[in-house]
């Protein structure tokens, strides 16, 4: 009998150890990538001085931060789910050139004002329902789908306007960029409120709980009654929404309807959110541990342009980024294939 | 009652595997028929000759990613190492090649160090991706992010090969009446992995990973090496795809490979190979080539928009995946 309790306690003691030691694990992936962006800020400061730890260049990163932040809001819920999206530089640039069509501009006779703006949200909106419909009801897996849409998007963009950009003269969109509120440019009030939304959404409704489920384990969400499919298919129309806005938000701060916005969004996108510590097996992570990531992207970005360094090296650093987040979160152990 | 729907299934099994294959020969046949009766020149000695020797670094990085495929695995990274042995092989034969005084060395030496540039880029590539057990699209991505930046570091604009190096790379404008020198090395080397891929106790087990790798590896095929060197092959397809490149356009540019990748998708899925892996051929990928370079070749011929083409080919990567996607399963999560 005794021995038999001996056992049994040091089960429970071995179980609560792994506990405590998982539980360590998870703060330290919490707080890692705090530090790193502390660190990055301390020594960009070392090297750079006043020239990055000025307000100037503070109200600077804000401005660089407001689309980087955007897109991967949305990208964070399709990494939730344990899929992933690499349309974006098409949706995103797609969005944009179509708000340069529908709203007053100097090369074509559209001009729908405010639906300009929800046709180009709405035609990345669409796209995200399709990747999501192809993807859940297809099975075709969400990487491959979205490479797709990515060179249909940018087809469609360019189509769109047949080779030569169109420059915006609405006179209120014109002016949106100059517009700042307590220092803060107005793009950036967008992608905060955009943020507050998501935000929401994730901690505060059954849809953002399910989007957790549905990463760690979605047959037992499946037994419990919950329409997986469905969420799944909303989460990607979320993500496209978020595209949508990112790219109308270029359109703004550009003054034109270009489809060439979008290409170099994906990956610092990519590499914010598994910097931020959203897995990519799903089901960890979220939208606050990406506001971090972008940060993190954003400061290097700006630094790296401070110090005067070749931004060609800007895409590699970035590469590796997205290399090493990726190999130190992934799950790993004797039988786990990947392909 | 239940065997004959079983058979019924096989059948349906086979037809939907070879569906794809069947598609794209009508495709090409279609096309042509359809291309030559609009225009007589289509089928012109002059159009031919372009049609197809375009079509030889295509053929070249489709058939590595074939391979990578057959695995079940992809390698999103192929587009930017492709570049980077293009603008090293400019490079060198400007550079070494002006020292050595001779065209030809210049260009081998040049091919070896694109090569071994391939090799390595797959080696690393098929390291990460197997020792780390990161997914090889992640992997690959991350890489071709690394390696757009490196041949973006070599040379940022577009370098011409000088005159007097032409020697090095008018190898390229042979021709045997419409076949070109190019086209031959590139159905050559098809050849050399078809059989690589059919006849050896490699490729037997490249496939036998791609149908069931926890199978595989109790039968004991070394699958960690095995797919560290399938990387490392389209690694090398790549670069000689930069190197072919290099001589058709005698420059080099290091945004070259950046329409491949989905050129070389397209190809590789209307060419019959499942995206899932385990299903598939090399020899299938060249009829797949070969649909992707006519309707390219047509489209311009027609002077249809170029914007077109992208809408084209992403929804025939759509077409082709979506039909080859192993629904049979039930209950696979599929991410």
């Amino acid at each position: 009998m005794a021995a038999k309790q001996l056992a049994a306690m040091t089960i429970t003691e071995e179980f609560a150890a792994r506990v405590r030691q998982e539980g360590q694990r998870e703060r330290i992936m919490r707080y890692a990538p705090m530090l790193v962006l502390f660190g990055m800020i301390l020594f960009f400061v070392v090297v750079c001085g006043s020239a990055f730890a000025s307000v100037s260049n503070m109200v600077a990163i804000l401005n660089q931060l407001a689309i980087p932040l955007v897109v991967a809001i949305g990208l964070t819920f399709v990494i939730m789910l344990g899929g992933i999206d690499l349309s974006i530089n098409g949706t995103v640039g797609m969005s944009c050139a179509l708000l340069g069509v529908f709203v007053l501009n100097n090369r074509l006779p559209y001009d729908f004002g405010i639906f300009g703006i929800m046709i180009a949200v709405g035609a990345s909106l669409s796209v995200g329902l399709l990747i999501g419909l192809i993807h859940v009801y297809l099975k075709v897996p969400s990487f491959l789908v979205s490479f797709a849409f990515m060179y249909i998007c940018k087809g469609i963009g360019l189509l769109s306007y047949s080779g030569q950009p169109p420059t915006i003269i609405d006179p209120v969109l014109a002016e949106l960029p100059k517009v700042s509120f307590l220092g803060i440019p107005f793009i950036t009030w967008i992608a905060l409120a955009v943020l507050l939304v998501c935000i929401f959404i994730q901690e505060y409704t059954a849809f953002g709980r399910y989007i957790y489920a549905v990463g760690t384990d979605e047959t037992i969400l499946r037994a419990v009654g919950v329409s997986v499919n469905k969420v799944k298919v909303m989460v990607f129309v979320l993500a496209g929404i978020c595209f949508g806005i990112a790219g109308v938000l270029w359109g703004i701060r550009l003054g034109m309807g270009e489809v060439m916005v979008g290409d170099g969004l994906m990956f610092p996108a990519q590499a914010a959110v598994v910097v931020g510590g959203t897995s990519l097996s799903g089901g960890k992570g979220g939208v606050i541990h990406t506001i971090v990531g972008v940060l993190v992207m954003t400061v290097l970005a700006n630094g790296l342009l401070l110090m005067g360094v070749n931004p060609y090296i800007k895409t590699g650093i970035e590469g590796l980024i997205i290399l090493a987040a990726v190999a130190l979160t992934v799950a790993r152990g004797p039988k786990v294939i990947s392909k | 009652m239940s065997q004959k729907s079983v058979t019924d299934m096989g059948k349906r099994m086979r037809f939907r595997e070879n569906f794809i294959k069947y598609f794209s020969f009508s495709t090409i046949v279609i096309l042509i028929i359809f291309f030559y009766s609009r225009h007589q020149m289509f089928l012109g000695p002059a159009n031919l000759r372009t049609l197809l020797s375009d079509s030889a670094p295509l053929i070249i990085m489709a058939a590595g990613m074939t391979l990578v495929l057959l695995l079940g695995s992809i390698d999103l990274s192929m587009g930017a190492v492709c570049s980077v042995a293009n603008v090293i092989t400019v490079q060198i034969l400007n550079g070494l090649g002006a020292q050595l005084g001779s065209p030809a060395l210049g260009s081998v030496m040049a091919l070896l160090v694109a090569v071994a540039f391939g090799a390595f880029a797959g080696l690393t590539l098929g390291c990460v991706h197997v020792k780390l057990k990161v997914p090889s699209f992640i992997a690959s991505l991350g890489f071709m992010s690394l390696w757009q930046s490196v041949a973006y570091l070599i040379t940022p604009a577009p370098v011409s090969v000088a005159k007097v190096m032409w020697g090095g790379v008018d190898w390229n404008k042979i021709t045997f009446g419409v076949v070109g020198l190019p086209l031959i090395l590139a159905l050559g080397w098809v050849l050399v992995l078809y059989v690589f891929q059919s006849r050896t106790s490699f490729g037997r087990g490249l496939l036998a990973i791609g149908g069931n790798e926890r199978a595989s590896r109790i039968a004991g095929i070394p699958v960690d090496r095995t797919k560290i060197i399938v990387f490392m092959i389209t690694g090398i397809c790549a670069a000689i795809g930069g190197y072919f490149l290099a001589a058709k356009l005698r420059s080099s540019a290091p945004t070259v490979g950046v329409p491949f990748t989905l050129l070389i998708v397209a190809s590789v899925a209307l060419g019959g190979t499942a995206l899932s892996g385990g299903r598939g051929s090399v020899l299938g990928t060249v009829l797949g080539v070969f649909t992707v370079s006519i309707i390219r070749n047509g489209l311009n011929f027609m002077r249809v928009d170029a914007y077109w083409q992208d809408i084209v080919f992403g929804i025939f990567v759509l077409g082709a995946v979506t039909i080859s996607v192993d629904r049979s399963i039930r209950g696979v999560v599929i991410k």
